[in-house]
């Protein structure tokens, strides 16, 4: 078999200081999970591959950003020419929710037309527990439900999960890499080599 | 023993320079000898000429690690006659001199300049002869190291002015009032009417234009005007003049107004000698370092600019018993200086049992000169307050419960310290369960060291009304907290670290925005084709030193690391602004790579992300003294060439914030009142 076709995008996530963005990615590209892993200050890097078929793979080149309000004037830097984002904030937190649409409203806004977001609620096992201590309980739990008609209405992906756990991570990614203007990517990119061909060619003269 | 001499003083490191080229340095050493006659003599031998005669060499190296090269009276130490005694000659083929006393006229000192060349003395004999320029190596001084290592050394001294001391020891040294770095020996009244007049109280400065000039100060004033004509001259001309020593002189005294000068009043001669050399040495040096004016060229140039005057080394830590070496037993104040401890510190760090006493002072806890009495009252009076402090937001239950900021703010800072540091032992997981299972810091257990620095924190953002708390502060409070294990000393030490940080958590984010753009100019001044290469790169805003800026390199150094660089950087040694030296030998010694292969924003944002825990601190920080170093000539290079030219569009502008990267004092930036409504960080 040959190798994959490589496309490659990058992505950026944003949401609320402590939701989870750093665990997240490295529960992704790592497989682990730390309880009390430092905050993030300024931005990290991580690139990392999702498989779609067989011989097609998405590379993502990652950018986890720190959820400091005070140095939220730098994400500009980091969304620039993203294709995608993944807005994250705890399920458990109606406020970190709000960070959430507001950095949503931003993007759109600020960031490439096409970009791709997701809302992605973070600590699903917390939820899940607390479902489970009170399994009577009337009232609702947590802002799922919030979230959830929310990201339709905005025309935004949704996801649940749990760094923690590792529940439904890869679905996240996954997900999103299917959204992925793939076959642009590749058309962009023969359209580059055409062009280096057909320099090429006029340079070295007619060859009949 | 008629061949012998009594070697009274020597010292070693004392080089000629007879050509332009280093490997044409001579290695000597510089002595008084005192002949049967009694006479003392000023003598210059070539080391290799001295390793001759193994005994000789024993005595001269004896003599010159002997307390700053003193002998007692009881054991004289006996050498053979330097070479060529007779007076003022030169033994041309070794350069070894030796010179009466008496026949001393004057010498001019030339301080060294920290990298830029070494300290120098230039001796003058009454027959106006010119002896070699004797260059003081005191950086391959083995005396010098000695003194160094036991804390003798003060920071501006040379071994220049220890040859000076001893020689006021036999003859009378009077500074010349006129020219600064020109003494005069055993001076004849004339001379001294001449040289030294005494110093006028009126301020009025002797100028070409000045009426009430004195008469010398009107030749004077004459003959600079010429020299400086023929400087500058020869320096657009060739570089012939410099070729040897006495041609400049004699080029300089065949000017026909000064050679009339000289007749008029025979003294001028030596006198303008004096000066003249001095100039042309100094050009000399500027060549014989190989460094060209044009600052364009500065990066390439430093690049092989191998000769720094003061070698640059690390150090051991301080110990307890050195540091306890620096403190009187009775009152327990400091028995050196300030200045003193801190170069130690500087260069050396500390040993950790040193740092909960040493911190205290670096963090302005108290001042340098206390007595162990002052200090005690001063941690008494810091305790009661720390406690006063958090007492009152402690008791404050309306605030606690209504107050939306101040939940917030508490909130914020229980999430940072819950991911702060928990590595290091002290914060570790506790299995005791929590107290109050309720409290968001339950999930880590019973661990009384968390809710100390969550207090400490929460009493901040009530000490420091206007910052409060932002996040990032977490970060630079707890290797206090683990240092010192005393939460209210801890408070206070981290009062003073705020000081000077205050400015990296504005609101505005002025602060980090100034410190950034600085480092973009000294990066543009010391490392102008990474600059370029950067700018091509879009990334001359240098974001990606946002998070070494912000927490002094708090993420980029193990542990153990960060505590050294910190306690370097407090002692403000050469910079209050330091830590922009460590960013910039960080890229200095990347530059080769980001210039080869990374060519956008997001690739060296990566790189520099990832140098995190890769970096070797001693390097870093011997490469941060180096560029300092340089970055302080070059300044020096500037005013030099601008002070050359009247043609103001031909100098060169240095910004203002790079000439404050000279500063010792703290940058005192602070944060406004904070607007009502506003979140914190
Ligand atoms: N229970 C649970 N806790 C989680 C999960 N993900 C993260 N956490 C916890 O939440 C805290 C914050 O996680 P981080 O990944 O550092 O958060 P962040 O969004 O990167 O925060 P910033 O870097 O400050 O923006 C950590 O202390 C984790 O222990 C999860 O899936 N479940
Ligand atoms: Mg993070």
């Amino acid at each position: 078999m040959s190798a994959p076709r490589i496309a490659q995008f990058k992505l950026v996530l944003l949401g609320e200081s402590a939701v989870g963005k750093s665990s997240l990615l490295l529960r992704f590209a790592r497989g682990v999970y730390e309880d009390n892993r430092e905050s993030t200050i300024g931005a990290a890097f991580l690139a990392q591959n999702v498989r779609l078929e067989p011989d097609l793979v998405v590379r993502f080149e990652i950018w986890d950003t720190a959820g400091q309000e005070r140095y939220k004037a730098l994400a500009p830097m980091y969304y620039r020419n993203a294709n995608a984002a993944l807005v994250v904030f705890d399920l458990l937190s109606q406020e970190s929710l709000a960070r959430a649409q507001s950095w949503v409203r931003e993007l759109r806004v600020q960031a490439d037309d096409g970009i791709i977001i997701a809302l992605v609620g973070n600590k699903l096992d917390l939820l899940n527990q607390l479902k489970a201590e009170s399994p009577n309980s009337s009232g609702k739990i947590g802002i799922s439900e919030d979230a959830k008609s929310y990201a339709a209405e905005a025309g935004l992906l949704y996801y649940e999960c749990s760094a923690k756990t590792g529940e439904n991570i890869e679905a996240v990614f996954k997900g999103v890499a299917e959204k992925m203007p793939i076959n642009e990517y590749f058309s962009s990119q023969e359209e580059e080599q055409q062009h280096a061909v057909d320099l090429g060619a006029s340079s070295s003269g007619c060859a009949c | 023993m008629s061949d012998s001499v009594e070697l009274v003083w020597s010292r070693s490191a004392v080089y000629i320079h007879p050509t332009k080229n280093n490997k044409d340095n001579i290695a000597g050493y510089l002595s008084l000898v005192r002949p049967p006659d009694g006479e003392i003599l000023i003598s210059w031998v070539p080391e290799s000429l001295i390793k001759l005669s193994k005994q000789d060499y024993e005595s001269y190296v004896q003599v010159d690690l002997s307390l700053d090269g003193e002998v007692t009276q009881k054991n004289q130490v006996f050498v053979s006659k330097p070479p060529s005694m007779s007076v003022g000659s030169l033994a041309r083929s070794s350069h070894a001199f030796s010179i009466k006393l008496s026949d001393l006229y004057s010498m001019q000192m030339r301080e060294p300049s920290l990298g830029w060349w070494y300290g120098s003395i230039l001796l003058f004999t009454k027959q106006a002869e010119t002896l070699p320029v004797l260059f003081f190596h005191d950086d391959e001084s083995e005396v010098e190291k000695r003194r160094t290592k036991t804390m003798q050394k003060k920071r501006d001294d040379w071994g220049g002015e220890f040859f000076m001391e001893k020689l006021e020891n036999y003859v009378d040294i009077r500074p010349s009032t006129l020219e600064k770095g020109v003494y005069l020996i055993n001076p004849s009244a004339q001379d001294t009417l001449a040289f030294a007049p005494p110093v006028t109280t009126s301020n009025e400065v002797s100028g070409p234009n000045s009426a009430k000039a004195a008469t010398w100060g009107d030749l004077k004033w004459n003959i600079f005007e010429k020299l400086a004509q023929v400087t500058r001259y020869s320096r657009k001309a060739s570089q012939s003049m410099f070729d040897r020593t006495p041609a400049p002189l004699r080029s300089m005294l065949n000017i026909p107004e000064v050679e009339q000068l000289g007749q008029d009043f025979d003294s001028a001669r030596v006198f303008l000698a004096e000066w003249a050399l001095g100039i042309v040495q100094d050009q000399e040096d500027f060549q014989r370092k190989n460094i060209n004016i044009n600052l364009n060229t500065y990066d390439s140039h430093f690049d092989d600019f191998s000769i720094v005057a003061q070698s640059i080394e690390r150090r051991n830590p301080v110990t307890l018993e050195e540091w306890e070496s620096f403190f009187d037993e009775n009152d327990g104040r400091l028995t050196v200086t300030a200045e003193e401890v801190k170069e130690r510190i500087f260069h050396g760090g500390l040993e950790p049992q040193v740092r909960p006493k040493a911190w205290l002072f670096l963090l302005n806890v108290y001042p340098w000169d206390t007595s162990a009495v002052e200090r005690a009252s001063i941690i008494a009076e810091k305790r009661n307050e720390y406690y006063r402090l958090k007492r009152k937001w402690w008791e404050n239950i309306d605030m606690q419960e209504n107050d939306s900021f101040w939940k917030d703010q508490k909130n914020r800072i229980e999430k940072d310290v819950l991911r702060t540091d928990r590595n290091i032992p002290l914060f570790e997981q506790s299995e005791t369960p929590h107290p109050d299972p309720d409290s968001r810091l339950a999930q880590s257990g019973a661990n009384p060291h968390l809710e100390q620095m969550r207090d400490m924190l929460i009493t901040y953002n009530e000490y420091n009304e206007n910052l409060g708390y932002v996040q990032g502060m977490s970060d630079l409070l707890s290797p206090l907290y683990v240092v010192l294990q005393d939460d209210a000393l801890a408070f206070a030490a981290f009062c003073g670290f705020m000081e000077r940080m205050e400015r990296n958590f504005m609101r505005s984010q002025e602060g980090m925005r100034d410190q950034l753009s600085t480092l973009g100019h000294l990066t543009n001044f010391m490392l102008p084709k990474l600059y370029s290469h950067l700018a091509k790169a879009d990334s001359i805003h240098f974001f990606f030193f946002f998070r070494m800026i912000l927490v002094w390199f708090k993420r980029e150094f193990e542990w153990d690391d960060v505590l050294r660089l910190w306690e370097v950087l407090w002692t403000n040694y050469y910079s209050s602004q330091f830590h922009l030296f460590i960013a910039l030998a960080i890229l200095d010694l990347n530059k080769a790579y980001i210039i080869e292969r990374l060519h956008y924003f997001d690739e060296i944002l990566k790189f520099i992300n990832e140098l995190s825990m890769t970096l070797d601190l001693d390097t870093v920080l011997t490469r941060a003294e180096e560029l300092f170093t340089k970055f302080k000539l070059a300044l020096d290079l500037v005013n030099w060439q601008n002070n050359q030219s009247e043609d103001t569009k031909s100098q060169t502008e240095v910004t203002e914030d790079l000439r404050m990267l000279l500063s010792r004092e703290i940058v005192d930036q602070r944060e406004q009142a904070r607007p009502p409504g506003a979140t914190g960080g």
